[in-house]
């Protein structure tokens, strides 16, 4: 009996033990999130995600460095005290995974209609990550999981604007015969109808970047074509058709500087670059760009006052006698805890997310007729379109309840300044002058056209740490000299030093 | 710590703040000395806490049962299962949290063992005697996690999920390990002079076993086998040594460990964020799998001697190490423009060596009055020697600066940007002096700030060159005291007490350049950075440009970038612990059952001497769940403890 007590039970023991890993696989499953998806849950984080990143760089460089806004405390990055401004970086790259993912999803068939926007999506993701570094990794990009490629080459940035410029008409051409379910679509709701906006957002994108390579490259044959043909290339015809994000009522999808605290919101301020050109024009918008000084107010004469860009830390904080000399951001950009005495608390779905908006449009097509690239259409037109848009789409934004006068002035249009008059240069400048106006809270894009024109003029501040050159470029993450060191090094072999000085090829 | 270190200026006081309440609206709005940024204290203290409850149980069923005097099987199961509630409470007009937040988070965690194990212990004749042992574990580990935050509150001070302002988020997570295990051990010993002892054993493992959907796309390998040999000898039984030596015993050995690594390593899920509105959120981690991953395996040589002279009045315990951990598991972070933020990989081999020492001593030892002593000694090394996939650097961790193992070179190097100087080996490069005269100075820009480098450059290693420790006892009759003291000598550490202290103006440091405060024309003010400048032609001056204190200091940093100046020598003494106590005599307590009455006064981390200003050098900070090592970020400062022990038997 205790023999076979003592042979048995070893064996049995050892069967049962080895035997177990049976189960494994199973054990080792995770079964707490799905391994599929539908491409609409992943349409929405990529516009999410990407719309947010517009306000956050508008908010923190954009804004500043073409002086809508000015800083009065941490003033660094209005002395162009910039270091790694990784936000695009990580922004793009992220959302890139997501957008294969898509790719994948509907089998790269271009007749589902997530294929002609994820390729829309991704076309403008890369335009900012190069407009914003340079050269950047595009074709070796996100290759991780498919292709085992942990360090992808950095790509020429003319190369990245060409395949840009070929995904968006392969978008516009995809979209135009697309059919099935579309949903996800944070910017335009989805559905059959909105595939339509989608091709005028890629055909009006096409004209932006057109315009941009126009410094490098004769573009002129291409933009003609899209501007000359709306029926196959349809482009941005109102208001209606801006591609934009509406934030919502209730957390947390609100107005993203609604949470902020005070102090941070607090520290930005309206540059008296804008206040300066927006009074001299006579202009009511700088009623939805900034506030009543808190000190003009208490003395019974209300006035809307900036403060200089790049200022030393005690110089910005004591100008105009302190920071109640100092206009705060509009209100409609407000935050929770960043009311004036006597408001009404600010409504957290006002304002919006910018890509990209039909007075922006307007604004391309009278620069490109004005210099000859196109020949379809009339400049003081597309000028005067784009002006009217531009205060027609801040009455319909702006809650009627904060009580602004932003209803364009009479006889507005037919100043001086602003009527469409005078040489082919003067006629530029008023251009760019408008155009900059309307650029306000779109991300980088006046300081990427800026550095493309040179109007309108950017003065860098007395106390810049750049010795009086406006930055035209961010510097590439510290991260990638040692998570991809060689093909950075080789980038910046045949770009130029990694700083912000050092002009990427489309603005040189 | 960020507002004490930073931002809180010197003329608030820091006790008024008690109040927590603005008068009249208690729970509702918080008093503080500034609205703008930060919370009072108090209130993070106070309101804003973290609590948790845990419960565990730990505990075992066994039969035993002896099949004769040698031999004999036992049979076990144990459990070690623990249940913990956190409770994340922010009140109303937190800073970050206007509608206040409420967090319940349910971890449930189980780790059940059961086993079997046959023993033998048997003197086979007069000289040799063996033990042996065969056995095997069923390891399971289960965990429950469930989180529901309510993002706002309705009421203020009512911390409870019914009242959430917004829709609730909950999220939850269960995971599960299994280890099946077989193990067997041998002895021998001869005379009781001569050891042998030899182990084996094999490990199966869930986790690294790929679910079923995924097998055809991997290389599955969930077994591993790892073995030991050890063998001692006590040379003082063995061989007539001199008087002074009392015992002597040489051991060596070599031993492996596996391991394997966390659950669900090779599953790439979509998981949910929070919705916009009606619209669901859906995203890839960006965490890589690696449908490839192997156990690791760790093999340690050690060779060592234990040697006792004077009958044990000075002992030395001596150990040389070398380990090689071969497809060590590591998570090694990718450049985000592979799509990936991480990816778990074997990493080729890491070596560590090192040595160990312990000396023990009596000085002192008479009737009444006993000095002991010891000193113990460690140093270790540890260098990548491959990495897999082309990779040639690791980096373990980054906050400002980044903590990298490069193939060939030390564990624990730290890179950050540094201050660009001036140099004559490459006449290509910036800041190139072919006369020689001012190589290695700084280079300062022409508004008298230090120009920082492009790239990051190698600032130091956290690890130190050694590491000590000190103890001294005295006794004489029932009193005793004794101290304690550690030591670490070499490495660096960064501090950003230091990059954003100067920033606020806070820290003493700050008063270098403003004995009369910012303005340049007075005495005393202002700072001319020491180093060159470089001219227009090529050559360099030295520099001369006069800054104000507050530009002087922020620039020291190039506005939080540069790490090379907050770099500093981590080395340290530290006074661990000074005990002093009393034993009461038995005798006094004569009938009563009391014995070995014992009073203590103990400190712990009196004091210390290092090369830090304002922090601990022994810091570390975290990010997220991650140490990062030889990186201070606001750690909060060690405490200094004072005790009072009574110990007695009955």
């Amino acid at each position: 009996m205790m023999k076979l007590f003592k042979s048995v039970l070893p064996v049995i023991g050892i069967v049962l033990l080895t035997g177990c890993t049976k189960d494994f696989s199973d054990t080792n499953t995770n079964k707490n999130n799905t391994t599929t998806v539908t491409p609409d849950l992943l349409l929405s984080g990529i516009i999410k995600s990407s719309m947010d990143r517009q306000v956050s760089e508008a908010w923190g460089i954009g804004n500043i460095v073409v002086q809508h806004h000015a800083k009065i405390q941490f003033v660094n990055e209005d002395r162009y005290g910039w270091n790694e401004q990784n936000g695009i970086w990580s922004t793009v790259y992220g959302n890139y995974r997501n957008i294969q993912n898509i790719f994948t999803a509907v089998n790269n068939d271009e007749k589902n209609p997530y294929f002609g926007v994820a390729l829309i999506m991704k076309s403008w993701l890369f335009s900012l990550a190069t407009d914003a570094y340079g050269d950047v990794p595009y074709t070796e990009a996100g290759k991780a999981k498919t292709d085992g490629v942990y360090q992808p080459a950095y790509d020429k940035q003319e190369d990245i604007y060409t395949a840009i410029l070929a995904d968006l008409k392969k978008a516009n051409e995809s979209l135009a015969t697309a059919t099935g379910t579309f949903t996800g679509d944070l910017l335009y709701g989805g559905g059959s109808a909105s595939l339509l906006k989608w091709r005028k957002l890629a055909n009006s994108l096409r004209l932006r970047y057109l315009l941009r390579l126009s410094k490098k490259k004769n573009v002129n044959a291409e933009m003609q074509a899209i501007v000359g043909d709306p029926v196959n290339n349809p482009v941005f015809t109102s208001n209606a058709d801006n591609a934009e994000m509406k934030y919502l009522a209730a957390a947390p999808n609100q107005w993203p500087l609604y949470g902020t605290r005070v102090g941070s919101f607090d520290e930005f301020r309206v540059s008296k670059t804008l206040t300066d050109r927006l009074s001299a024009l006579n202009d009511t918008r700088i009623n939805i760009f900034g506030r009543p000084t808190q000190a003009s107010v208490a003395a019974g004469t209300p006035a809307i006052l900036g403060v200089p860009n790049g200022l030393s830390d005690v110089d910005a904080l004591a100008y105009n006698g302190g920071v109640q000399g100092v206009s705060r951001v509009g209100y409609t950009f407000a935050c929770l805890v960043c009311n004036d005495a006597g408001q009404a608390v600010p409504d957290p779905a006002a304002a919006r997310a910018l890509l990209m908006t039909y007075a922006e449009l307007q604004f391309i097509l009278a620069e490109a007729k004005q210099k000859g690239i196109i020949t379809s259409g009339d400049a003081e037109v597309y000028y005067t379109n784009g002006i009217n848009a531009n205060f027609a789409y801040w009455q319909s934004v702006v809650p009627a309840g904060y009580n602004l006068n932003v209803a364009m002035p009479a006889g507005y249009l037919s100043q001086s300044s602003v009527a469409y008059t005078g040489t082919d240069n003067q006629k530029l400048e008023k251009i760019a002058l408008q155009k900059w106006v309307a650029l306000y809270f779109n991300g980088l894009e006046a300081w990427f056209d800026w550095r493309r024109t040179g109007m309108p003029v950017i003065t860098p501040g007395p106390a810049n740490l750049n010795n009086n050159k406006v930055p035209v470029r961010y510097i590439y993450p510290l991260s990638e000299q040692s998570l991809n060191g060689t093909n950075r090094a080789a980038a910046v072999q045949r770009q130029g030093a990694d700083d912000m000085n050092t002009r990427p090829w489309i603005a040189q | 710590m960020y507002l004490f270190n930073c931002w809180l200026p010197a003329s608030v006081k820091v006790s008024d703040m008690k109040r927590l309440w603005q008068p009249g609206l208690e729970n509702q709005k918080q008093y503080s000395w500034n609205y703008n940024y930060h919370d009072n204290p108090y209130l993070t203290v106070m309101a804003n806490t973290n609590g948790q409850y845990y419960d565990r149980l730990i505990g075992n069923v066994s039969l035993k049962y002896d099949f004769n005097s040698w031999l004999n099987l036992q049979f076990r199961t144990a459990t070690d299962w623990s249940n913990e509630r956190r409770e994340y409470r922010r009140a109303f007009s937190t800073q970050r949290f206007p509608f206040g937040q409420y967090r319940e988070t349910g971890i449930v965690n189980e780790e059940r063992n059961s086993d079997f194990l046959f023993t033998l212990n048997k003197e086979v004749n007069s000289d040799f005697s063996i033990t042996g042992t065969l056995g095997g574990n069923q390891m399971r580990q289960t965990s429950r996690f469930k989180e529901d935050v309510a993002g706002q509150l309705n009421i203020p001070n009512i911390y409870s999920l019914n009242n959430s302002r917004i829709a609730m988020v909950v999220e939850q997570s269960n995971v599960a390990k299994r280890i099946n295990s077989l193990y067997g051990s041998a002895g021998l010993s001869y005379k009781n002079k001569l050891f042998l002892d030899i182990t084996g054993r094999n490990d199966w493992s869930s986790a690294l076993t790929l679910p079923e959907d995924l097998k055809a796309f991997g290389n599955e390998v969930n077994s591993y086998f790892y073995s030991s040999a050890a063998l001692s000898a006590v040379i003082s039984d063995m061989v007539t040594l001199p008087k002074a030596i009392s015992f002597f015993k040489l051991r060596g050995s070599f031993a492996q460990v596996g391991n394997d690594t966390d659950p669900f390593a090779f599953t790439q899920t979509y998981n949910r964020s929070e919705p916009f509105g009606s619209f669901q959120i859906y995203s890839e981690t960006s965490s890589l799998a690696n449908l490839n991953l192997k156990p690791e395996i760790s093999s340690a040589y050690e060779f060592g001697t234990d040697i006792r002279f004077f009958k044990g009045r000075l002992g030395l315990d001596l150990t040389f190490y070398q380990s090689r951990t071969k497809n060590q598991i590591l998570n090694i972070p990718l450049s985000s423009t592979s799509g990936y933020d991480t990816r778990k990989i074997n990493a080729g081999l890491i070596r560590n060596n090192g040595v160990e020492m312990m000396l023990t001593a009596v000085p002192v030892e008479k009737k009444d009055f006993k000095w002991n002593a010891f000193v113990n000694f460690s140093a270790n090394r540890s260098t990548v020697l491959e990495l897999s996939d082309g990779l040639t650097n690791y980096v373990m961790a980054s906050r400002r600066v980044s903590v990298e193992a490069r193939v060939g070179e030390r564990m624990g190097d730290l890179y950050g940007i540094g201050f660009a100087r001036v140099q004559n080996t490459d006449p290509t490069a910036k800041y190139y002096d072919a006369s020689g005269k001012y190589v290695g100075q700084m280079v300062y820009g022409a508004n008298g700030r230090p120009v920082a480098t492009t790239n990051r450059i190698k600032l130091g290693n956290y690890n130190p060159d050694f590491l000590m420790g000190i103890g001294n006892g005295f006794t004489y009759k029932g009193v005793r005291l004794s101290f304690l003291f550690d030591i670490r000598s070499g490495g660096e550490l960064y501090s950003e007490t230091q990059t954003v202290g100067r920033e606020g103006g806070i820290i003493i440091e700050t008063l270098e350049g403003r004995a009369n405060g910012y303005d340049l024309t007075l005495d005393g003010n202002g700072v001319i950075g020491q180093g060159v400048v470089q001219n227009t032609d090529g050559s360099f001056s030295p520099n001369s440009k006069k800054v104000t204190a507050r530009e002087w200091h922020t620039a020291w940093t190039g506005g939080r970038s540069i790490a090379e100046g907050v770099m500093y020598d981590a080395s340290f003494i530290k006074l661990r612990e000074l005990q002093l106590s009393y034993s009461v005599p038995d005798k006094v307590f004569g009938k009563l059952p009391v014995r070995g009455l014992t009073i203590s006064l103990v400190g712990r981390n009196l004091f210390v001497w290092d090369n830090v200003p304002h922090i601990d050098p022994e810091t570390m900070s975290y990010s997220g769940g991650t140490a990062l090592p030889g990186i201070e970020y606001m750690s909060l400062p060690t405490t200094r403890s004072y005790g009072l022990n009574l110990s007695f038997k009955l």
